[in-house]
């Protein structure tokens, strides 16, 4: 129950919401360096079971971060004609900031130092080993942070409905979290990223 | 209110409160063989070129304990001997915690070449290595010296050099009995390398250290 209820928690911690500005769709078209990155959505790293013994009576999962970013990647690519975009393959421990509602941006400035930087988040859940629905809709959270201040130029989030999840598979290792989605609940994900892309163009659209 | 009402409300009261703890522990405290190059600093990191390091060693034990009621006041007057609540471990694994924090996207670790020297002994590789992982934040000293947090791969037996771009752990198994806090070892770290160039690897020398922990109620 304690557990359930810290896993709540930073969900009941809306995340910011910064609306895009002119000044901010001109720097992502004049920054040389701009970077997406994407936080692990899988929490569970074994099979559930080992041998005959439960080890895990549920998965720890969130919204599929990494394919969410490669949609919004390809259609921001597309639509601003952004080839400086670079897109980081390899998911990225969340260190969240202590009011649990961001990762923490320090992090990207050690790593990436200058630049702008895309980074999708979502909050874990856990899914029954038995399959069903999750407890909320999961939710993607994006910002688009400037390294050199750590000024927060963007930032939105969006949800979908993720429907009736299958049973996790028990004795297999997950190779990522959308295996555990559906080809329905993967396009109305999609459909997340295509939101999240007209809200960052506004009027560019 | 009945007097049985009154009662329950008062036991419900004590044992809501639960009970308190001081513990005093042993483990083994690193710190620098040539403290003249660099420092250790307050989470325990060393500081290199470019990148952060921090070693812990999984051998730290409860030695003695004082335990008792919580009842408004915490009373923590049962002694209780560290070979009763915390056994000293006689069997192997030994379990040492690696955590890197680097600047830039240059660093790659291989842990299978750190190497530890136990009484100046030849090094020992690791049988067994996990990781990358996430470091664990807010380390207090309930939690022991287990510095990597989750693990997504959940596999081992990495070897070949790893990416290390963030803030990342690893952990080391050893076939040895883990030494007492009273046993001096080297901790080697070699595999860190920036830019595919090795980099002068600390030797960190882990020495007896001493702490105390209380905890109180629910």
């Amino acid at each position: 129950m304690l557990s359930v209820a810290m896993l709540a928690l930073p969900a009941c911690a809306s995340a910011p919401r910064v609306p895009t500005s002119a000044e901010t769709l001109a720097s992502l078209t004049h920054e040389r360096q701009i970077v997406a990155v994407h936080y692990h959505a899988l929490g569970t790293p074994g099979p559930l079971h080992n041998g005959a013994r439960l080890v895990h009576g549920s998965v720890t999962m969130a919204a599929p971060t990494g394919w969410i970013k490669d949609r919004f990647v390809q259609s921001l690519k597309a639509r601003l004609g952004l080839q400086q975009i670079r897109n980081v393959p390899e998911p990225r421990f969340a260190y969240l900031e202590r009011e649990r509602v961001a990762p923490d941006a320090r992090a990207l400035k050690r790593t990436f130092e200058r630049g702008l930087v895309f980074d999708f988040y979502s909050p874990w859940q856990y899914l029954p080993a038995a399959g069903g629905s999750l407890y909320r809709p999961p939710e993607i959270q994006v910002r688009l942070l400037r390294l050199d201040d750590l000024s927060l130029l963007w930032a939105d989030s969006c949800g979908f409905d993720a429907g009736h999840l299958p049973p996790p598979p028990l004795f297999l290792r997950l190779e990522s979290v959308e295996k555990l989605y559906t080809p329905a609940a993967l396009d109305r994900a999609s459909g997340c990223a295509d939101t999240l892309v007209a809200r960052l163009l506004g009027g560019q659209a | 209110m009945t007097s049985r009402s009154l009662l329950g409300v008062a036991l419900m009261l004590v044992l809501a409160q639960g009970c308190a703890a001081v513990q005093w522990w042993e483990f083994s405290r690193p710190t620098l063989e040539r403290p003249e190059s660099t420092a250790i600093d307050e989470k325990g990191y060393v500081g290199l070129p470019g990148v952060k390091v921090a070693v812990t060693a999984r051998n730290d034990r409860a030695t003695f304990a004082l335990a008792g009621p919580a009842i408004v006041v915490p009373l923590p007057i049962i002694p209780l001997p560290g070979s009763v609540i915390d056994p000293p471990k006689r069997e192997p694994p030994f379990w040492i915690d690696v955590a890197i924090d680097p600047e830039g996207e240059g660093f790659t670790f291989a842990p299978g070449e750190v190497r530890l020297h136990v009484d100046r002994r030849a090094g020992l590789a690791p049988t067994l290595t996990r990781g990358p992982a996430a470091v664990r934040e807010y380390l207090g000293r309930r939690d022991g010296q287990v510095l990597c947090g989750f693990d997504p791969s959940g596999d081992g037996g990495a070897t070949a050099p790893i990416p290390v771009r963030e803030r990342t752990c690893f952990s080391l198994r050893f076939e040895i009995v883990p030494p007492t806090a009273d046993t001096s070892f080297v901790v080697s770290l070699n595999g860190l390398a920036k830019d595919g160039r090795p980099v002068d690897p600390p030797q960190i020398l882990f020495t007896k250290g001493r702490a105390w922990s209380f905890q109180c109620c629910l």
